[in-house]
Order: C-alpha cells, then structure tokens, then sequence
C-alpha cells in the first residue's frame, strides 16, 4: 500500500516511504514540534493554540517567514559577517535588518496571496486517508487515542491518564524515553529521506556552476549600477552557498562591486537559490514557488537599487 | 521465504546509512575531510555520524517495511552519490581551473579577517615599523602575508605553495603570467578564495601548473593600476612534496 505522510503544521506533504502504522512511532517528538510551532504561531498571531487548523493557511505565513528570516538572522551569520568585513558593523546591521524585514514581509504577503488557496503540496493527505501522524504509540493504528482528531496535539495530561502521551497507558519513565528516541530518529530520518535526494542534486548542481562559471566575468558589466546588482543576485542563485560562508565571497568583491550588489549577494542567497528552489518543489506548488520567488528577487533588487541611490552613507 | 524484493525494502536504507556511517568515520579517522571542509568542523561531522548511526539503527529496527517503489529506490541511492564520488576521485583537489574561475584579481576585501590591515594600512600592530626582523626569517602562509602585507613589504619570505602560469593572470599583475597561490577555506571547498602572489621570475618556466613548490624571495607591494599588487623579486623556487592540508583555513 502506497503511504504518504503529511505534515501540514510544518507545511510538508511528502511521501515519506513510511507506513501508516509507522506514523504512530513517531508520534511523542512530533507532537512537541507540533506544539511548538502552534504556540509560537499563536504568539505572532494572536489567537489561542486549539484555534488553529493544521491547515490554516496562516502557518504558510509562519513557515515563509521562519524560512526566510532564519538562514539570514542568526548570531553565527552575524558573526561571519562581521569577520568577513572587518567589522564594519553598518553592513552587518543592514544584512540583519533588512533580511529580518524582507522575511516579515514576504511571509505576509504570501499569507495574504494564499489565504484562499493552498500553496503547500498535498496538505489534506492526512484526512483524505484517514490517518494521522501523531498519537500514542502503545497503539495500532485506529486504536485508543490514536483515534482522536485533535488538530494541534497538547501536551498535558488529559483526565485519567496517567501519562504525558495521553494514551493512557502507564510505561517506566526510561521505556518512554527509549521509545521518545526511537520515534525522534524514525521521524527525522523520514524526513531527510523525503529531501536529502534534493540537497545532494542541488550540490551538484552547484558545484557544475562553481565549476563553469567565471566570476571575473560578472565583474565585466560591474560599472552599470543596477545590473550589478542583477548580476550579483544572479551569482547567488548560482553558487548555492550557505549564509554563513556566503560573507567572504561578497567581501572579495569589495572595491570592485558597489556595495549595493554586495548586499543583493548577502540577502538574496540566503532566501532563494538552485538547491532551495528543488526543495521548495518538494513542499509548494507551483504557483507559490513563482510568487515566492518573484517576490523575493523583486524586493531584494528594489532594496539594493535603493541603497545604491543612497550611495555615500555606507562608502 | 522472503523474494529479493522484500529484501530490499527492508534493508536498503539501513545500508544507505550504514555506508554513510562507515563514510563519515573513515573520513574521521583518516582526517581525509579536511580536502573540503575546515579542520574545526571534525565535531560537525562526528555529530553527524551519530546521526547517520541512528538513523541506520532506527532503519533496521522498524517494525514494518518501508514502503518503496521505483522513485524512493532511486532517491535512496542518490544520497550514495557523495560517497561514490568521493571513493572514484579520493585525491581531488581545488586546482588551477579552479584558480581560473574564482580570482577576480586583488581586492582590497579579499581578506579581512580580525580586523587585520588590508594592503591600504600602513603598519602592523606588533610591529611599529611595519617590517619583520629578518633573524625571525621562517616560512610563512600566503594568508598571514595577505593579513599583514605591509610588514612583509621588502623582506625576503619563504611561502609555500602551487605554481600557475596562464595569460589570465597578466591583467592583474601588471604583465606578470606567472603566480604562487593557495585556497582560503572559510566553511568548505565551495567557498574557496585563490589567494596569489605575483612571481618575477623565469624559473617558474621549469614547473608544471599546480605543482607544490616552496618560494624564496623578496616580498613586495608593487602599485600597478593604482593598487597595490603582491608580488615576489628574484624568487628561488623549489619543488616540495604536497603537504598533508593543501588549504588555508
């Protein structure tokens, strides 16, 4: 029988190559994660965290902005940045800052865009198979507590149960523990299954575009101002690098790209690259990939043309 | 009796780990991971191999088959890639082409790290005088001459490094074809920085490109185009062995 498990909290729907009964196993590390994601959803949004549909679209807003904000709005990214530019803190804070806004944005607007449609890729396969993802694992499927349909699992005791899983049943701290593990390693190595293919294919990719592309050639077409930025984006997209390393690279090009094409280089990696658009295929359609995608480049390229016309405060 | 077929939904993705769990510990043990990634981040790698362990273990002690057709079978093995890779092509190193499709010339942010004088300062913190004392003389990086140029300015230094001869490189160095050069690492392979040094020298014509040789020579800053160009006098070079870590970190 052909499984699929579908994580709409995390906005993942993917074949995942597990069994539906093996969902039940990873159940008690799921319904923290899931917990977490629903309380700091709740926090951003407001509303309680029973309110929420696994569904609701607002988590698109969630994910999009958790997405984009954390490659670029992190302390060790911060650091990176720092050392690659000696320092120079007002590029460190622009990077930060217009990464953190360029997140909130985009994440809302994509919430707004979508709010009556789904962007994420099988997002009812859950209740289109009559499954779940979470529940107590001392149970088969459709059995006890697994039969129950709460949208966001809580984690405290219910009524009568006598354990933190709710199933019921009594088990030694240590067996739980056992089985907590064991449920956390089957979910993750799921996951990576359903994805890890996308990362190696996307570093291959990247690595033919380190291979073939000649960097100095970017440098060529550098003095027309907004098509450096363009070319500086461009060379993002291309080299795939991870934000913390991606520093360096945009440093060897001072004195011979604007500063401008620089920060395109720092914001746009982080957000949108080859590897990222293979993994974003794996979670939304289409259509919310070309939105995302052009709203990401379209409002990186609008923000380093801004700094360029207000070349000289940072020069 | 079970066919060949359960067989292989059962245990091919406990083998998938199981390969990358010996991986990751050969490339540990043998520190061979320091071709492509920066000393340091061993304990990334180590942490990995846990992970990689128990996803093996959590792989095999499943108690259904995972479910698997054509297309999970293929994306398993893809993520065998890396290590066939790695097994077909052990000694492989960033190299000349390399070289050729990552310089963009001096820059005077092509290394910045710790706040270290760029080729515009004029001394160095430790030493007033910008010079190094020549009792003092021993063999240097490519990167602490990068990171502290001006102290190096007119005396002699010994680098170690690969040599490159390639027309590409006379627009940058005032004419010059011939250079010493290294890899900067600062996370991995994929963010490698040619640092190079210009050679004034015919004896360069003797070595292959990429060849390990150890330069001896007078370090200077020469202004070419308005900025400065690193570049070695009257070099003596000699061919050396590779050594163990090929990259600067």
């Amino acid at each position: 029988m052909k499984t699929k498990s579908s994580d709409p909290v995390h906005g993942i729907g993917i074949d995942t190559g597990g069994t539906y009964t093996d969902a039940v196993l990873e159940a008690t590390h799921r319904k923290i994660a899931d917990a977490i994601v629903a309380y700091a959803f709740s926090k951003q949004t407001g509303k309680s965290i029973k309110a929420f549909s696994t569904d609701d679209q607002g988590v698109l807003l969630f994910s999009c902005n958790f997405k984009l904000d954390v490659p670029i709005v992190n302390p060790i990214v911060a650091a990176s940045t720092a050392l690659a530019y000696a320092f120079e803190w007002p590029i460190v804070l622009l990077r930060m800052g217009i990464g953190y806004i360029l997140a909130v944005f985009i994440g809302i607007l994509m919430g707004r865009l979508f709010a009556g449609s789904m962007a994420v890729k099988d997002n009812d396969a859950v209740q289109e198979k009559g499954a779940s993802s979470w529940g107590c694992h001392h149970h088969t499927h459709g059995e006890g507590c697994f039969e129950t349909t709460q949208t966001f699992p809580v984690l405290v005791k219910q009524a009568g149960n006598t354990t933190a899983c709710g199933c019921g049943n009594s088990h030694s701290t240590w067996v739980d523990w056992i089985d907590k593990s064991g449920a956390a390693f089957t979910h993750a190595m799921d996951d990576f299954l359903a994805v890890g293919h996308y990362l190696v294919i996307g570093a291959f990719i990247a690595a033919l575009a380190q291979t073939y592309i000649d960097r100095s050639i970017f440098l060529s077409l550098a003095s027309a101002p907004v098509v450096s930025v363009m070319l500086m984006m461009a060379l993002a997209i291309l080299l795939n690098l991870c934000s913390e390393a991606d520093a360096f690279i945009a440093a060897s090009f001072q004195g011979l790209m604007p500063i401008s094409a620089q920060m395109a280089f720092l914001l746009t990696g982080p957000m949108f690259d080859l590897k990222l658009l293979l993994m974003y295929q794996s979670v939304f359609k289409r259509r919310a990939i070309v939105v995302l995608a052009s709203l990401i480049l379209a409002t990186v390229l609008v923000i380093a043309v801004g700094l360029e016309m207000i070349n000289g405060v940072l020069q | 009796m079970k066919s060949p077929e359960e067989h292989l939904k059962r245990w091919l993705h406990p083998i998938v780990f199981a390969i990358w769990t010996g991986f990751l510990i050969y490339l540990l043990a043998s520190q061979r991971y320091v071709t492509f990634l920066r000393p340091e981040f061993g304990l990334l790698l180590a942490a990995a191999h846990f992970v990689a362990m128990g996803f093996m273990l959590a792989a095999m002690i499943r108690p259904k088959m995972a479910w698997m057709d054509v297309s999970s079978i293929l994306r398993a093995l893809v993520l065998l890639i890396p290590v066939l890779y790695f097994v077909a092509m052990p000694d492989t190193m960033l190299g000349n082409q390399a070289f050729k499709k990552r310089f963009i010339g001096v820059s005077d942010g092509a290394v910045n790290r710790q706040s270290a004088p760029t080729f515009f300062t004029q001394e160095s913190e430790n030493n007033p005088n910008g010079k190094v004392p020549q009792d003092t003389l021993q063999e240097r990086t490519i990167l602490e001459i990068f990171l502290n140029p001006n102290r190096y300015k007119g005396q002699r230094v010994i680098v170690r490094g690969m040599i490159l001869r390639d027309e590409k490189l006379k627009q940058y160095f005032g004419g010059k074809d011939m250079a010493v050069y290294r890899f900067l690492i600062n996370c991995c392979a994929a963010d490698a920085l040619p640092l190079a040094i210009a050679l004034d020298s015919d004896q360069a014509d003797t070595f292959d490109n990429d060849q390990w040789v150890k330069v001896d020579g007078i370090f200077d800053l020469q202004q070419i185009g308005g900025k400065p160009v690193p570049t070695f006098l009257k070099p003596h070079i000699k061919a050396v062995e590779k050594p163990a870590v090929p990259y600067l970190f």
